[in-house]
This record gives structure tokens, sequence and C-alpha cells, in this order.
């Protein structure tokens, strides 16, 4: 098994396949990245479903990448594991909770049959409904939902992959086709659901994968893993150990065998079937083995067969890398500045803030209102979980409050928040101005409740303003907007269409209830200049006299200006 | 015995005028310098040249309590008005020397006993206690009942407020923290409260209807309430008169009594500056 797939019947999958398959995958979607991204119902350039479940793919790839796992289960596990670390956007961290339930319904088989699937997809989709709040119809959740009832009925008919593939695959396209009946501003928006579409092409990659098509890209793994890890710049030391260190093989086992005419290729063989990271060299007289195992028995029992065994070491590293975190978390302790004398008891602990922010103005304006850390990201840059949990396990407080600024970084933002082990809560925040507006309310003498709640109140007292330029021609809300026109969208609905930047700061602001508004901030984008902005606000003072205008160096990529009113 | 007991304050106490003369407060003048000016400034109504100066020109003003002997100077004149124990209210030890000077002149009185106190407060945090200690006096307390209702209404009080700028504050050196908490790249308008001796950052806003609404949120977890006195520094009219509407359900009078603050405690919170100045009743 494991071979490329073409017209013999499969009635097994096992480790190897899945892998094979999860590299297809990836490939595939790395294929149908730009159109997927395209989907995007505002014709603004934010839309990166597809680079984020590109990249959501690529890291779970990464996990499985140097692996030799038979078991499908616990591949499954694997991958699972590398999605839900690099999981980015709304989309990416769907996709890995269909990753997730996936795995959980294979339930660690070595391998699987047909019915099998149908017990997987209904976990699959559980978990990826479970993991949304309020769940919307006309999503990748339709098509997650229509895959799995599919590949129940499918199962009752074949046991073979290929076939339940070749069914659910086409269930997963017509389910896309009709996301727009099922959601209004899919059908406004002339677009079927982007978020459904990646999910349409992870299971046709596979498909293809079975079929023995698109080869080529299926045998490029190693390419894949070097653009992968360009793609991840600079990892965190953090998702280095992550990686590194892989509970599946806990034990580093070793010892030296001493025999005679012992076949050395053989034990290699044998040995490297065992686990991770083998090492057996030697000669007829003499063999050393390395090796990382789940069971440190089977190896050595092996060993014992083949000769006299001598300088066994067995290490639990599970024990090791534990002891090494709580020397890190000590050593970070330490580095917590403490006021001499014992501690007032009532003293609440300090609150870290994890801001997530595309600029250099932006990013200052943040940090001068007390964010701790600041993660790079926004409209079109949407961080991973894990870069998110980087920051937040990294921060020196156990309580942790994450600041996403973005919609599309909201479940990001809630997924490293769960897998984190201090307290940490999401305030939702779903743009610049309200991530301001919600600092501004931090008080580091209240509880983690109380900030979240006075927080949130704070987000939501203030309007914001976004202007870019339109993507592709669209009829939206009424709106007819050609590609390149300047268009502004008040908290996140697409109001004007206007021929400069400025005149749709103007007519944004025309679309707003002044009555009961005091000041307007104008961040200014990436290569806009403060005379620019700076001129904007002067003609706007004359229009709007009882209003104040404060202009403020953003540095945010593809909105020239973002608007805070309040 | 009328007049036997007397009160003094400090010019930090922004006591209304009428009130000062209506239970004969002796108030101490403070030394307002603006660059090479020096003003002495008492009770007095007509602030406006100080804040145009303010706006015409880069001086920050500075403040400086006066010498132990210009307290002594007070003391002795109330002796002689008849005064035979001096109840001497004062701002804040640890914002201000006043308490000191007040504490050191009152070694030296004679031909009464000057009994001094830290009221823990500024502005009409102050004004509130000399004004709570006059109407017992007026009623016929005794100094044991005067001294316990200072202590009641010194851990009651409290002043908070808006402020337009943070610039005021920070350049006073007199908050400790301000400096590292105030400076930011956006507009903001903290939220102090000046509750036992010390300024706190309470909240940072950017409108004035936050600050509005967070105070009003403030005195309704703080109610009910002996005294309530709305406080401005120059402020907008529209704006003090909102807080003052807003406030009325929280007010033991039928509204809030609305005091302009004076040029001390002015030039430390700055022209805009919107606040309150309350005393809690009951349980704390």
């Amino acid at each position: 098994m494991g071979e490329r797939r073409g017209s013999e019947i499969v009635y097994t999958l096992d480790g190897h396949d899945l892998k094979l398959m999860v590299a297809a995958a990836l490939s595939w979607l790395r294929q149908h990245q730009a159109e997927i991204n395209a989907l995007n119902v505002f014709p603004v350039p934010d839309g990166d479903t597809g680079t984020n479940m590109m990249l959501t793919m690529t890291s779970a790839w990464n996990e499985i990448a140097d692996v030799q796992e038979e078991n499908v289960g616990r591949l499954a596990g694997k991958v699972a594991h590398g999605a839900l670390m690099g999981a980015r956007g709304n989309s990416g961290v769907i996709l890995s909770q269909i990753l997730r339930g996936f795995a959980r319904g294979l339930d660690s088989k070595a391998h699987i049959s047909a019915a099998d699937i149908p017990v997987a997809l209904n976990e699959a989709r559980d978990t990826a409904y479970k993991g949304v709040v309020k769940p919307v119809e006309g999503t990748i959740l339709t098509v997650m939902r229509e895959v799995a009832e599919e590949a129940a009925l499918v199962v009752q008919e074949t046991e073979d992959f290929r076939h339940i593939f070749e069914r659910i695959v086409q269930r997963a396209k017509s389910a896309v086709a009709r996301t727009p009946q099922l959601l209004p501003v899919l059908r406004q928006a002339g677009v079927v659901d982007s978020g459904g579409q990646g999910l349409f092409v992870v299971l046709e990659g596979m498909l293809r994968y079975m079929q023995g098509l698109s080869v080529e890209e299926v045998e490029r793994p190693a390419g894949d893993a070097v653009l992968a890890m360009q793609i991840h710049e600079a990892p965190h030391d953090h998702m280095t150990e992550m990686l590194h260190f892989d509970s599946n093989y806990p034990y580093d086992v070793q010892f030296i065998v001493a025999g005679t005419s012992m076949d050395v290729a053989g034990m290699r063989a044998t040995i490297e079937a065992m686990g991770d990271s083998a090492l057996v060299v030697g000669d007829a007289q003499t063999v050393k083995v390395h090796v990382h195992v789940l069971d440190p028995g089977i190896p050595i029992s092996y060993g014992a067969k083949c000769g006299s065994l001598r300088d066994v070491v067995v290490e639990d590293m599970q024990v090791q890398y534990e002891a090494y975190l709580a020397e890190r978390e000590a050593a970070q302790a330490r580095t917590v500045p403490h006021a001499g004398a014992p501690m007032p008891v009532e003293e609440p602990p300090n609150l870290a803030v994890v801001a997530v922010v595309a600029g250099d103005g932006l990013e200052k304006v943040f940090r001068s209102l007390g964010a701790t850390s600041i993660v790079e990201g926004g409209q079109t840059m949407n961080p991973s979980t894990a870069q998110i949990l980087a920051a937040v396990d990294e921060s020196l407080s156990d309580y942790v409050i994450i600041l996403p600024n973005n919609k599309n970084i909201l479940m990001a933002a809630q997924q490293a928040a769960a897998v984190s082990k201090k307290q940490v809560a999401v305030v939702p925040t779903r743009s610049i101005p309200q991530g301001v507006s919600a600092l501004l309310a931090l008080d580091q003498q209240a509880t983690l409740d109380g900030n979240v709640a006075a927080m949130l109140r704070a987000a939501k007292e203030v309007i914001t303003g976004e202007v870019t330029w339109a993507t592709r021609d669209v009829a939206l809300n009424g709106i007819e907007v050609r590609e390149g026109d300047a268009i502004g969208l008040l908290d996140g609905e697409l109001v004007v269409d206007a021929e400069s930047f400025e005149e749709a700061v103007r007519w944004l602001l025309a679309e707003v209830e002044l009555e009961d508004c005091e000041l307007v901030t104008l961040y200014y984008g990436e290569g806009m200049g403060a005379a620019r902005a700076e001129n904007l606000a002067e003609r706007l003072r004359e229009t709007y006299a009882e209003l104040e205008f404060e202009v403020v160096e953003g540095g945010q990529p593809h909105y020239p200006y973002i608007i805070s009113i309040e | 015995m009328d007049g036997h007991i007397r009160i003094v304050t400090d010019g930090v106490a922004d006591i209304p005028a009428h009130l000062v003369e209506q239970f004969n407060i002796k108030v101490v003048p403070i030394y307002l310098l603006m660059g090479q000016t020096s003003h002495l400034v008492g009770v007095s109504s007509d602030y406006g040249w100080f804040y145009r100066e303010l706006l015409a020109s880069d001086v920050m003003p500075k403040t400086a309590a006066p010498a132990p002997a210009e307290f002594l100077q007070v003391y002795q004149a109330l002796v002689a008005e008849g005064a035979r124990d001096i109840i001497g209210l004062f701002a804040s030890s640890k914002v201000s020397s006043l308490y000191n000077h007040a504490q050191l002149a009152a070694q030296q009185v004679t031909g009464a006993t000057a009994h001094i106190f830290d009221t823990g407060q500024v502005s009409m945090g102050i004004g509130w206690v000399a004004l709570m200690v006059a109407e017992a006096i007026a009623r016929g307390a005794s100094l044991a009942e005067i001294k316990a209702l200072i202590t009641y209404v010194c851990v009651r009080s409290s002043v908070l407020g808006m402020l337009d700028s943070p610039e005021y504050l920070r350049r006073s050196g007199r908050v400790s923290w301000a400096a590292a908490k105030l400076v930011s790249l956006l507009q903001i308008k903290p939220m102090i409260a000046f509750v036992a001796g010390e300024a706190k950052l309470i909240g940072r806003v950017r409108t004035h209807q936050r600050a509005l609404q967070h105070m009003v949120d403030t005195v309704m977890t703080m109610a009910p309430l002996h005294k309530l006195a709305v406080l401005h520094a120059h402020a907008d009219p529209a704006v003090v008169t909102r807080l003052s509407e807003a406030l009325a359900p929280y007010a033991p009078d039928p509204s809030p009594l609305v005091v302009e603050v004076g040029l001390i405690f002015g030039a430390h919170v700055g022209p805009g500056a919107v606040g309150v100045a309350l005393v809690r009743a009951g349980e704390l």
C-alpha cells in the first residue's frame, strides 16, 4: 500500500496513504489558492481564505513531512495537531477543527475501511459546528455537513475508497454551488462561499491522489516543506519546541548489540520501522542502536534476539521535556520583578494584552496604550493560532487578553485562548478603532472578567470607517463598484464608492449619524503621508466645525484611511 | 460659644465665596507662579484672566505653599477675633507641603489651640470636610464631636474627574505615575480619582460623553451620599450642565452644588477638567 493509486480497488487506508493524501490536498490548495482568495464577498483586498487554508494545511503537512507512521489514526492526530497550531483566519480554524474531528473519529485505528469514513466525517462535522458560536448555513459548515451525509449513503453501496471519494467530492461541489442560495450576501456579491470552495479543493486533491492524477504535485513533498518554512518566517522558539518534541515517540532508547555475523542493513530497516530518529550503525560484530519509540520494550527485545545487549539506556523524553518547560517557566518567573517585600495578598495579578496589529504607527499606538505584545497581522495577513499562542505564552502574566482587531482573526485568537494553559480571554474587536477603544478601558487593577466586560462595552462605543480600493467590479448594497475605485466601509459594510480615498472618507462621514459624536481619528496608511492626511482633516474641520479631528500615522497596508468616530 | 471654634483651610479647598462668607471660614492663600510673576491666590470668583494667560502662552503655572509664619499670622488673626479652638483642614500631605507648614505654625500659636488635620483630599474634597464641620459648629457640636466628624468625613470623601488633557497634571510633578501612564500617541482624557490622599488613574476616555458616563456610573456605585458637588475648571458650560443633570438623582439636595475650581487646583488639572466631589453616607 501507499503506492500511487490507479485502477485497483482500494479497501483500506493506512497512515502512509493519509500522508500522501494530505500532501496532495496541500498541492491542490496551493494551485487553487488565488481563485479561492478571489471569492470574497466584499471587493476589498482582504480575500485570504485560500491563503489561510493553504497555510493551515502547510502546517499540518510540516507535522508529518518527516514522519513514517503506518497507523492512520495516529497520523491523523498529527495532522490535526499541525493544523491546529498553524490555523489562520476563520476558514483555517474551521478546517483545523474538521481535521481534529476527523482524527478523533478515526480513534487511533491502524488502518481504516469504508465503514470508518462516515464515522470520522460525522465527528469532523460536529467538531466544526461546535467551534462556531452561531453556525451559518451556506458556508464551509454546510459543505462539511453534506459531505458527511453523502459518505453515510455511499458506504451502503461500495467499499472502494475511490468511489466513496468520487461521490463525496461530487457532493461537495454541488454543496458549494448552492451556497449562494443559502446565504444572501453571497448571492448579492455573485460568489460562492470561499471556505466551502477551499474544503472542496482539499477533498478533490485527496481524490486525485487516489485516482493517480496530479502525480507530479503529489511527489513534491520535499519542495513543499521548504516552501512552508519560507512562509513561516522565523518560527518562534515555542513552535520549534513543539515541532521537535514528538509525544508519539516519548522514549529515547539506546543500546549496543554484540554478536556474530549480524545483518546491519536488516537491523536498520527493522529499527527504523519501530519509530523515529533511528540511528543504526556498526558491523557484523557490534551494532549501536538509537531510536525514539512508543514502547521501549520492542527494540530492546529485538536487539536481544540479535545478540547480547550492553549499555542499555532508556530515557523518557516526556519527563525531560516537562522538566525543561518547568525550568523555563521558573526562569521566566525569576525575571518578573518583585518588589522586595512579600507581595500584598490582595494585589491582583497584572494583565497582559496581546493585540493583532499591522503597521508601524498602529503598533506604536497600541503599545503606548498598554498592549504588552503585538502580533503582526491584519486584513491580508492573518496570524496563525500558533503565533498568537506564542505571544500569549511568552507574556509575563498568567492573565492575558487578546485583541484580534479583525473579524477574520477572531477564531484563531479564540483557538489560541482555548489551547493556552493561561487564563486567556478574547475581546472580539473587529477593527482597529474597536481595539483602541477596548484597550483604553483596560484597568490593571480589575479582574480579567471585569476587564473583558468593560473592554467589550468600550469597543461597541466606536464607529469604524475603512477606506480601500475595490479589487473587482461588483454591485453590493445597491452600490455599483468598479475595480480600482476608492470604496468606504462602515462597520464592515460597503457603503460608498468614490473617486478618491479622501472623497470616500468624506462620504463615509456623511453616512454617519454624527449628532452624539465628538472625535474623529484618521489613521493614515502606508504610503499616504502626513501632509495629505492633515490636509484632509483641515477640510473636514471646515465642514464639521463641532467635531474634533485627530490625524495619526497608522502605517497599515491596503487601507489608506482607517477612521474612528466616537 | 459663638466664634470660639473657627475653621481655617487652604486655597486648594475651592469652597465657593458665598459659603466661605456664610460660615466665616478662613482661607490661607497660596502662591501661584506664572513665569516670573507671582500671585497670592485665595478666594476669588474671577478666574478668566488665568485661563486666558494660560492659553495665550507656553508658561506652565507652578504653585507653592506659604511659609509657616504666614499660617501663624492667620491663626493669630483668628485668636484676635475670639477663637479658642482652631480647626485646620488642609490638602493631602502626599501632594503638598501645606499640612506640614500648617502643623509647624500650630505649635507656636498663642491664646488658642490649633487642631490641624490632613484631610487626604484636594479641592472640594477638603471643602466638604470644612463645610460639614461648619454645619456641626453651627449646630453647637463639641470639639470631640467635631474631631470624630472629621475622621468620619475624610474616609468618605472622593474627588473624581476627567482631565481634558493630561499635560498639566503630568508637568506639575505632583503625581509620580503621571509621566509613565499618561503619555500616548492619541489624545486621551484621563479619569482620575483622588481617594485616601492620592491620585489614581481610574480610566482613559477620548470623549466628554464617555467621561460623563464613566463619572455617573462611578457615582452611582458610591451612592447614597451626604454631599455632592460638580466641579469644573473653566469647562464648557454645556458639559457642566449635562453632568449636573445626570447626577441630580444622586445629589442629597435637589441638584448638585456646581463649583468652578480655583486657580491652584485648576493649575494642576488644566482647563476643561470636569469632575465631582462627594461624601459617601452610611457604611463603607
